[in-house]
């Protein structure tokens, strides 16, 4: 049985509105339908055994840009 | 030599003659120009074409070369920059027309490292929208076609940079590398592709997709021509926050053609995933060859290489949706519909699941790192399989149907993520002619080994010596 998309339509369109996501013309059907097909293969990434890794971090250069 | 010989030449082959005042940049860069007016309406590589800057940048070069100031290989030799990389006073467009107005007030560090070293802009390249697609297909500027079969894709995004560089349009050309945006349209196009190393390369002044994945890297028609590029780019620059201060070494010295003794492993993860079998059976002929060449070849285990998409995909849609939230906010309608999708997913990312997939990839990192405790060098397919027809969203391999950006990135998308060196050389063609390419990929900051059984695998064969049928 496929898995039920955690995003709730609701959800959703709260996350747009806050990320500035215009919705008009049909294109937050098409958005949430591309969701449901993307972001579940992302969930893989919780299925790894991390211990007490820490992220790559990047190292910051404290020197400003000379051009 | 007529205009088209020329034009075919590689770098390594025409520098000496420069220098040797046997030819022209003048009569070069027209050449080139000549070229590009005859293949462009087929090809569309570029968005723009700087005729006039380039004609008077050769007099210059002439000039100087005439009165014994040489600056080196790269002296007079024509360039095409994928356009994102930021020229003053040129129009920098990321491949998308809303940002067809924005012209940098300074040059990108690789390109001030390149015209430092003489060589010649001939123009802006085209691209995928915003560097974010592997096909090299875009309405706002026209898609890109394969100069092997103009009615296929040249793979993306560096796609332009493919085509130009395929087609003699230019003899060098830089490209950027997030998820194999270098490496995939290099080895649909029968070219050379490097992405150097995670902090080899400055990426300052170059419009980011994803920083931390993000790599600069020569599209080129020689492993030689490679090592050349690399010879200028390759620098620490204290602009670029991630860029590493270790010594750079002269890479054309790597390309001594003797690999015996070197031990290549190819992970047997690499045919759990979709792959064609003309392909297959090509990349396996290239190993066999390294393999008479004196290289130990062994398979190896490299079981996270199956993590590699989500983790990589969580990275880069975060910050792809990041660097680009006020261009979306602002114009996100006039973004091509697929490329506008990807951006906007980013957005539905948590923060913790970004610093999750942050997390997973210390650990990626450090299993591939142990990957080269047996070996010096990994093999295997750049891409599993050849260019398709534009405007195909889905590709059957092995009996499977398969979304296209999967499956174009799958053997390109773990080394953005390590970071490590990865090359792809062409390695045969398939029944239809279209190129296919080897990838070797070395550990960190091993560039030098990359190159060198890439250059001996290259000069063993005739495939880099085909040029497309145009």
């Amino acid at each position: 049985m496929k898995e039920k998309f955690w995003l709730k339509k609701e959800s959703f369109l709260a996350i747009a509105e806050a990320s500035g996501v215009d919705l008009s013309a049909l294109h937050g059907e098409e958005l949430y339908t591309y969701l449901r097909g993307v972001l579940p293969g992302l969930k893989r990434v919780g299925e790894l055994e991390l211990g007490d890794l820490e992220p790559v971090l990047p190292r910051l250069s404290l020197e400003e840009p000379k051009r | 030599m007529n205009d088209t010989e020329l034009c075919d030449l590689t770098a390594g082959q025409l520098g000496p003659m420069i220098e040797r005042r046997e030819v022209s940049p003048v009569e070069v860069v027209e050449a080139h120009l000549q070229r590009i007016h005859a293949l462009e309406p087929r090809l569309n590589s570029f968005i723009t074409l700087l005729s006039d800057e380039a004609l008077a940048a050769a007099r210059q070069a002439e000039g100087e070369i005439q009165s014994n100031r040489y600056r080196g290989p790269l002296h007079g030799i024509p360039l095409g920059l994928k356009d994102l990389f930021y020229t003053e006073g040129v129009r920098t467009t990321a491949g998308v027309k809303v940002l067809e107005g924005f012209v940098p007030s300074f040059d990108g560090t690789v390109v001030k490292r390149l015209k430092e070293a003489g060589a010649i802009l001939l123009g802006k390249l085209n691209l995928h929208p915003l560097a974010y697609g592997p096909t090299g297909e875009n309405l706002d500027y026209g898609h890109m076609h394969n100069p092997w079969d103009t009615e296929r894709i040249t793979g993306g995004s560096s796609g332009g940079s493919a085509s130009a560089t395929a087609s003699g349009q230019c003899m060098l050309a830089l490209g950027t590398d997030t998820g194999g945006s270098v490496r995939i349209p290099a080895a649909l196009c029968g070219l050379v592709g490097l992405k150097p190393t995670y902090g080899r390369v400055s990426r300052y002044g170059v419009t980011p997709l994803a920083w931390s994945q993000d790599h600069c890297g020569p599209l080129v028609r020689s492993v030689e021509d490679c090592a050349l590029v690399m010879n200028v780019i390759a620098e620490y620059d204290p602009n670029d926050p991630t860029s590493v201060a270790l010594p750079v070494p002269n890479y054309t010295k790597a390309l001594t053609g003797e690999i015996r003794g070197l031990r290549v492993g190819v992970p047997r993860e690499f045919s759990e995933v979709p792959i064609d079998g003309e392909v297959k059976e090509c990349v396996m002929k290239a190993i066999d060859r390294l393999e008479a060449l004196g290289a130990v070849i062994s398979e190896v285990s490299w079981p996270l290489y199956h993590y590699s998409m989500p983790i990589a995909g969580t990275i880069q849609m975060s910050e792809a949706a990041a660097y680009h939230a006020r261009l979306l906010k602002e114009h996100g309608p006039r973004i091509w519909a697929p490329v506008r999708l990807r951006l906007e997913a980013g957005f539905f990312i948590q923060a913790v699941e970004y610093i999750e997939a942050q997390r997973a990839r210390t650990l990626f990192y450090q299993k591939s790192l142990r990957l080269f405790d047996e070996v010096d060098l990994l093999a295997g397919p750049t891409l599993p399989v050849t260019a398709f027809k534009i405007g195909t969203s889905k590709v059957e391999v092995g009996g499977e149907e398969v979304g296209v950006i999967a499956l174009l990135t799958q053997y390109t998308r773990p080394f953005n993520l390590n970071g490590f060196p990865a090359i792809t050389v062409p390695c045969g063609f398939s029944k239809e002619g279209l190129p296919i390419g080897l990838q070797l990929a070395g550990r960190p900051f091993t560039e030098e080994s990359v190159l060198r059984a890439a250059y001996a695998y290259e000069q063993s064969t005739e495939w880099h010596l085909r040029r497309p049928p145009l």
